[in-house]
């Protein structure tokens, strides 16, 4: 039997517990503390606790919306809570705009009775998951959303040739394979992040409303247009699957996950070969309604690149080793570069309907081809320059090919 | 504005306009999203542009602050996130798309025409700068169509 690819460490044991009776709960709960106050009609400490110096987090906030509305720049200017701490708080379920229970005193009996494990707790350090600008970030993610079903002139797409068709058909499908992917990897992340830092978690809650919505609008024209889905290109995760399951320790048991490095494989370089494929998508688009297709996802994709440059510029710039996590970093571009550049970007059915688009038809593919030769640069030459941006330069051991290899 | 009155390209007054035509739109600049760039965009000479010519425009929110004529040794200076750069006469075709189409058509969007680096160029500095023209484009090319409204004049 083969080896399996993740080791997944053992479960938290869990001591079977005995389960009372029906009619012993509905004792429990009849003479239960809470239960006599209702009947008595007393409220809780929600209402009877000062507004000031009790359990009741603040009071008399009027927040101002900002050039852009009510953003969360506006609320943070006036929230005692509008900074993110370094270590997420330890018993906290709510944000960070909620105050502690302040009769646990300090943080040492905070932690010493706080669940050691689980969800939000584990990744509760900013430096793991923080960006420079991360409530505006948020707010762009909001404000450029778009509504295809609505906003798209569906009645003006026009019929195209069928070699044509099926050649747009299965681009497409490609892409739809790509959103589907990056919205199951990142997704489960969403639930680790720390409740403190809310802004993170509602920007990837809008990442992975994107993803979604790209798959959705891309299906709806491959199904509308008198064509179908096209074929499964295998590979296209090449490289990057394997690192985010190794980043995720595949969700189980008490040990550390990589979030930085899966973000780094997902929004920095596979995303990053996306939003080139994107662009080059408006220019295979044969009619103005199929360009048009792309353009909105462009930016969304694009600001899916900028998240993941700003996360791991700023994991470099604070975590406790910066030499450790650049090489760590390098080690995880070392693997998926190559995989990806054989796998995904030389995949046949993703390059021949391109090219054949591009060509504007089968007769002139060679076309295609030549253009895809004059634009391949640009895929490693983004991506470095990306990396000398964020302050990991790799030009030195780039494994992507510089120029295209047909 | 009378956008009826020509309007000499490459101007600052043009620039303007455009300006003018955005700030005068809140509603539809809202709907777009937030945008936020110092932009510069260069006009190389050629085709009966003496020299190189450059316009900083500040994109700030939902509106446009500030377009500035740049000269020879401030464009640097200006420090921007992106610069869109192509020749006199690539610039005057994309414009005359642009007002022949109420818009720019399919093959005349910022993104196409730069797709091969030719024949417009979007560039910077540092490339984490040079996607905030992607992450708002929208905004940007809006800001080009604007154009459909001006009788401009070379």
């Amino acid at each position: 039997m083969a080896e399996p690819r993740i080791r997944v460490p053992p479960m938290r044991p869990v001591e079977p517990q005995p389960v009372p009776s029906a009619e012993e709960i509905h004792r429990m709960l009849d003479r239960h503390p809470e239960t006599q106050k209702i009947r008595a009609r007393k409220f809780s400490d929600w209402l009877t606790t000062p507004l000031e110096g009790g359990l009741w987090t603040a009071w008399g906030l009027k927040a101002k919306p900002d050039a852009m509305g009510m953003s969360y720049m506006a609320v943070n200017e006036v929230s005692p809570a509008g900074e993110p701490p370094e270590i997420g708080a330890a018993r906290l379920t709510q944000t960070r705009y909620v105050a502690t229970d302040p009769r646990i005193a300090g943080e040492e009996i905070e932690r010493a009775i706080a669940p050691k494990y689980g969800l939000q707790r584990e990744l509760d350090r900013k430096y793991d998951v923080w960006v420079d600008g991360a409530p505006q970030l948020a707010e762009e993610a909001l404000s450029r959303q778009w509504r295809p079903t609505l906003h798209l002139r569906w009645e003006e797409m026009s019929p195209l040739s069928p070699d044509l068709e099926r050649a747009f058909d299965q681009f497409l499908t490609y892409l739809i394979q790509c959103q589907y992917f990056c919205s199951d990897a990142m997704g489960p992340w969403i639930g680790r992040v720390h409740f403190d830092f809310v802004e993170i978690k509602s920007y990837l809650a809008y990442e992975l409303f994107d993803y979604n919505l790209h798959c959705g609008v891309l299906r709806k024209r491959v199904l509308s247009n008198g064509g179908g889905m096209g074929t499964q290109v295998d590979g296209v995760d090449a490289g990057v699957l394997e690192t985010c399951n190794e980043a995720s320790q595949g969700f189980e048991g008490e040990v550390e996950r990589d979030f930085t490095g899966m973000v780094f494989a997902l929004d920095v370089f596979f995303n990053g070969l996306v939003l080139e494929m994107l662009r080059l998508g408006e220019a295979a688009g044969r009619t103005p309604f199929d360009r048009g297709l792309f353009r909105p996802m462009i930016q969304d994709n694009a600001r899916h690149v900028a998240w993941g440059c700003k996360r791991i510029r700023y994991y470099l710039d604070h975590c406790p080793d910066r030499e450790e996590a650049v090489v760590k970093l390098h080690t995880i571009a070392d693997r998926i570069e190559p995989a990806q550049a054989e796998q995904h970007l030389l995949n046949p059915k993703v390059l021949e309907p391109l090219a054949m688009l591009l060509g504007d038809g089968p007769a002139k593919i060679e076309d295609g081809y030549a253009f895809l030769r004059r634009f391949w640069p640009q895929f490693a030459e983004r991506y470095l320059a990306r990396l000398d941006a964020i302050g990991m330069p790799r030009r030195d051991r780039c494994l992507m090919p510089l120029e295209a290899p047909f | 504005m009378n956008v009826n009155v020509p309007t000499k390209f490459p101007s600052v007054e043009w620039f303007q306009a455009l300006q003018e035509l955005v700030n005068s739109q809140e509603e539809k600049y809202r709907r777009l999203g937030y945008a936020d760039s110092r932009a510069l965009f260069r006009i190389k000479a050629g085709d009966g542009l003496k020299t190189d010519r450059a316009f900083g425009v500040i994109f700030d929110v939902y509106s446009c602050t500030e377009v500035r004529d740049l000269g020879p040794d401030e464009a640097d200076a200006w420090d921007p996130d992106w610069v869109l750069e192509a020749s006199f006469t690539d610039w005057k075709e994309m414009i005359e798309n642009v007002r022949a189409h109420g818009r720019a058509d399919s093959d005349h969007t910022l993104n196409r025409l730069s797709l091969l680096q030719h024949p417009f160029r979007i560039y910077g500095a540092d490339q984490m700068r040079v996607d905030q023209f992607y992450r708002q484009q929208f905004s940007y090319q809006e800001f080009i169509d604007e154009a459909a409204a001006l009788d401009t004049v070379y």
